[in-house]
C-alpha cells in the first residue's frame, strides 16, 4: 500500500529536529555555565576512575582464579607475579587519581564562590562520588589482600607437599643459603647479604604514595593520622573513619600499617620476574621466616604477616626457580642426588677458595712484618758502616801519629845515644 | 674407574642409535661382542624409557648406566663401572649432547636410518679423555687445581717462615756487629787521644818493637 506518507515523514523529521534543538540548547546552556563544565570534567574523571576500578576488578578475578588452583604442577608463578604487580600498580594509580580528583574538586569549590546553594550541592555530590569510588577501591584492595593470603597458603601447602616427595630437593636450593647465613662466616655471602639488606629498607618508603601529601586536607576520608608510613591498603580500608576514630584506632592502624608495609615490601621483592634476582631477594627474608618460627623477635607485631611474607618470598622464589616442568623431576632421587652432588662440589670449591684467600692474607701479614725486620737489619748495617769508617779514620790518625812519633823517638834515642857515647868517652 | 661407552640416541619411542663409542679393552676378547650387544640394547631401552628432562642411573652387575634425556629429543647414555662418580657421568652426557647439538641440526638426525650412524669423531677423543674423571668434570678440574694451588701456597708459607727466621738471625748478627764496631770506634778514638794512657800505649808499642 504505497500511500503517500511524505507528510508524516516530514512531520516526524521536524519533530526530531525540534527535539534535537532542545537538546542542543541544553548542551549550550551547559557549556555556557562554567561550574557545570567543571562538574562534567569531574564526572569524566570519576567515570574514568570507575572504569579503571572495573578493569582492576577483572584482573583481580583472574588472579583469584589462578591463585585458587591447587595443583602442584601447571603453576605459572611468573604470570601470577606479573598480575600481582599489575594489580598493585593499578590500585596505586587509582588511589592517586582519586586523591587528585578530590583535591582539584576542593580547590575549585574554594575558588569559585558563586552560588552557595549550588556549591553546597555540588560539593556534596562530588564528595559522594569520591566516597563511592574510594569504597569500591577499598573493596578491591581487600579482595586483593585475600587473594594474596590464599596464594601464600597454597604456596605453603605446595612446599609441604614437595617436602614430602623429596626431602633433599629443597635443601639443594635452600640449605646452601641457610648454612651460609647461619654457620659459615664466608665473606662472599656476608657481603652479598649486606648488599641485599639495603634494598629492603627503602622500599617501604617508596610505597608511601602521595597519600602523605594529601594528609593536609582536613576531614578527608583517605588520610590517616600517621603521616610517616601511610599505606595504600590500610588507608583505603578505612575510608569512612573520621579523624576522631583514627585517634583511637591509631595504634591498631600503626601495627596494621607496618604489617601491611612488610607485606607490600615483600610483594615488591617478588615483583622481579627474573629467577636470579628473586632468588637473591629471598636470602635476607629467609632469616625472618626462621626466626619467627623458632623465637619471637622484637617485631612481634609483624609476626603474622611477615611469616607470610617470608614464606611467600621463599616459596615464590622457589617456584620461580623450579618452574613448572621441573617440579616433577624433583621426585626423581637420581636427579636430586645429582643436584646435591653438584651443590656439594660447588660448596667445596667455594670453601677452598676462601681458605686460599685466608692463606694469602696470612702470607701478606707475615711479609709485612718481615719488611720491618729487614729495615731494622738495614739500619744496623748502616750503623756498622758508620762506626767502622769512623774507627778507620781514627786509626789512620793514630797511625800517622805513631809514624810521626817514631821519628821523634828515633831522634830522642839518637840524642840519648850521643849522650851515652859522650859519657862512655869521658869515663 | 673406566668409562665403557658413550652413546647418543633419540629419545622417541623406537629409539635409534645416532652414534656411540666404546672402550671395551678391559674385557676379554671373546666377551667383547656380547658386552657390546648388551650395551647397545641397554642404551636403546633406557633412552626409550626415560622421560624427557629426566636423569636416571641404572646399576647392573658390574656396570652402571647413566641416562639423560634432552628436551630436544636426544638422549645420552654413558656406561661406566661402579666407581665412576655419577655427577661426572652426567656432566659428560651434558657436554656430549651440547657438542652434538652444535654440530648437527635436528633435521640431520631426526629421520635417521636405524642402521646408519652419524659421524662424531670427538666422541672418541672424549671417551679416551674421560677415562680420568678429573678431566671430564669442570668442578673436579677446578677443585684439583685449587688443591694444587693450596699445596704450593703451603710450601710458600713454609719458605716464608724460614725466611723470617733467617731475617731474625740477621738482625741479631747485625746488632752485634754494630755494637762491636762501636766499641772498635771508641777504642780507636781513645788511642788517638793525647792522654797519659796513650803515652803508656806509645811506650808499650815502642818497647814491644
Amino acid at each position: 500500500m504505497a500511500s503517500d506518507r511524505t507528510k508524516e515523514f516530514q512531520a516526524t523529521v521536524e519533530s526530531i529536529l525540534n527535539r534535537k534543538t532542545v537538546i542542543e540548547q541544553q548542551h549550550l546552556l551547559q557549556n555556557q555555565t562554567s561550574p557545570r563544565t567543571q562538574r562534567s570534567e569531574f564526572a569524566n574523571a570519576a567515570s574514568t576512575i570507575g572504569k579503571e576500578i572495573n578493569n582492576t576488578v577483572t584482573k583481580l578475578q583472574r588472579l583469584t582464579q589462578l591463585a585458587k588452583r591447587r595443583t602442584m604442577f601447571d603453576d605459572n608463578p611468573t604470570e601470577i607475579n606479573d598480575l600481582i604487580q599489575v594489580v598493585k600498580q593499578d590500585i596505586n594509580r587509582i588511589n592517586q587519581r582519586i586523591d587528585y580528583l578530590q583535591m582539584s574538586s576542593r580547590n575549585k569549590n574554594k575558588n569559585s564562590r558563586k552560588n552557595d546553594e549550588d556549591n553546597a550541592q555540588a560539593l556534596e555530590h562530588s564528595k559522594n562520588v569520591i566516597v563511592s569510588l574510594q569504597s569500591k577501591l577499598a573493596n578491591t584492595s581487600n579482595d586483593f589482600k585475600n587473594v594474596l593470603e590464599i596464594r601464600t597458603q597454597n604456596m605453603r601447602e605446595q612446599k609441604s607437599r614437595r617436602d614430602q616427595y623429596g626431602v633433599s630437593n629443597l635443601s639443594t636450593f635452600t640449605s646452601p643459603d641457610l648454612d651460609l647465613l647461619k654457620n659459615n662466616p664466608l665473606p662472599l655471602y656476608q657481603t652479598a647479604m649486606a648488599a641485599m639488606n639495603y634494598p629492603v629498607s627503602p622500599t617501604p618508603s617508596s610505597l608511601s604514595s602521595p597519600l602523605v601529601s594529601s594528609s593536609n586536607i582536613p576531614n578527608t576520608n583517605i588520610t590517616s593520622t600517621t603521616p610517616n608510613n601511610s599505606n595504600i591498603t590500610n588507608n583505603i580500608v578505612n575510608p569512612n573513619s573520621s579523624n576522631n576514630n583514627n585517634n583511637n584506632n591509631s595504634n591498631i592502624n600503626n601495627t596494621n600499617l607496618n604489617t601491611n608495609l612488610d607485606f607490600n615490601s615483600g610483594l615488591n621483592r617478588l615483583s622481579t620476574p627474573s629467577y636470579a634476582s628473586a632468588y637473591n631477594g629471598n636470602i635476607p627474608m629467609y632469616q625472618p621466616l626462621d626466626n619467627n618460627n623458632t623465637t619471637p623477635n622484637q617485631k612481634d607485631s609483624f609476626v603474622s604477616i611477615s611469616m607470610d611474607e617470608g614464606s611467600l618470598n621463599d616459596s615464590l622464589g622457589l617456584g620461580s626457580i623450579i618452574g613448572g616442568e621441573q617440579q616433577q623431576l624433583l621426585a626423581n632421587p637420581v636427579h636430586t642426588e645429582y643436584l646435591e652432588s653438584r651443590s656439594q662440589a660447588i660448596d667445596s670449591i667455594e670453601s677452598t677458595i676462601a681458605e686460599l684467600g685466608q692463606i694469602y692474607q696470612h702470607f701478606a701479614q707475615i711479609l709485612a712484618g718481615q719488611r720491618e725486620t729487614v729495615q731494622r737489619i738495614d739500619d744496623n748495617i748502616a750503623d756498622v758502616e758508620m762506626n767502622v769508617e769512623g774507627a778507620q779514620t781514627q786509626l789512620m790518625k793514630y797511625y800517622n801519629n805513631i809514624s810521626n812519633n817514631r821519628w821523634l823517638i828515633i831522634k830522642a834515642l839518637g840524642i840519648v845515644l850521643i849522650f851515652f857515647l859522650i859519657f862512655v868517652m869521658f869515663l | 674407574m673406566k668409562v665403557y661407552n658413550i652413546s647418543i640416541l633419540t629419545n622417541s619411542a623406537p629409539s635409534k642409535l645416532i652414534c656411540a663409542e666404546q672402550d671395551l679393552s678391559s674385557f676379554g676378547f671373546f666377551q667383547r661382542g656380547s658386552v657390546q650387544e648388551f650395551i647397545n640394547f641397554f642404551s636403546t631401552t633406557a633412552a626409550e624409557r626415560t622421560q624427557v628432562g629426566e636423569r636416571s642411573k641404572i646399576e647392573q652387575q658390574s656396570y652402571v648406566g647413566y641416562v639423560y634425556s634432552n628436551p630436544n629429543g636426544l638422549a645420552g647414555v654413558v656406561v661406566t663401572d661402579a666407581e665412576y662418580p655419577s655427577r661426572v657421568a652426567f656432566s659428560i652426557i651434558n657436554k656430549v649432547l651440547d657438542d652434538f647439538t652444535l654440530k648437527y641440526k635436528k633435521s640431520d638426525w631426526e629421520n635417521l636410518d636405524p642402521k646408519k650412524r652419524l659421524d662424531f669423531p670427538e666422541l672418541k677423543t672424549y671417551l679416551a679423555d674421560f677415562q680420568d674423571p678429573h678431566k671430564a668434570d669442570p668442578f673436579m678440574k677446578v677443585q684439583q687445581e685449587l688443591d694444587e694451588t693450596k699445596v704450593i701456597l703451603h710450601k710458600t708459607m713454609d719458605s716464608l717462615l724460614q725466611r723470617g727466621e733467617k731475617l731474625d738471625d740477621l738482625v741479631t748478627k747485625s746488632d752485634m756487629l754494630s755494637s762491636q764496631s762501636k766499641m772498635f770506634y771508641k777504642t780507636s778514638k781513645k788511642t788517638n787521644s793525647c792522654c797519659y794512657l796513650m803515652h803508656i800505649d806509645l811506650f808499650n808499642s815502642v818497647f814491644n818493637r
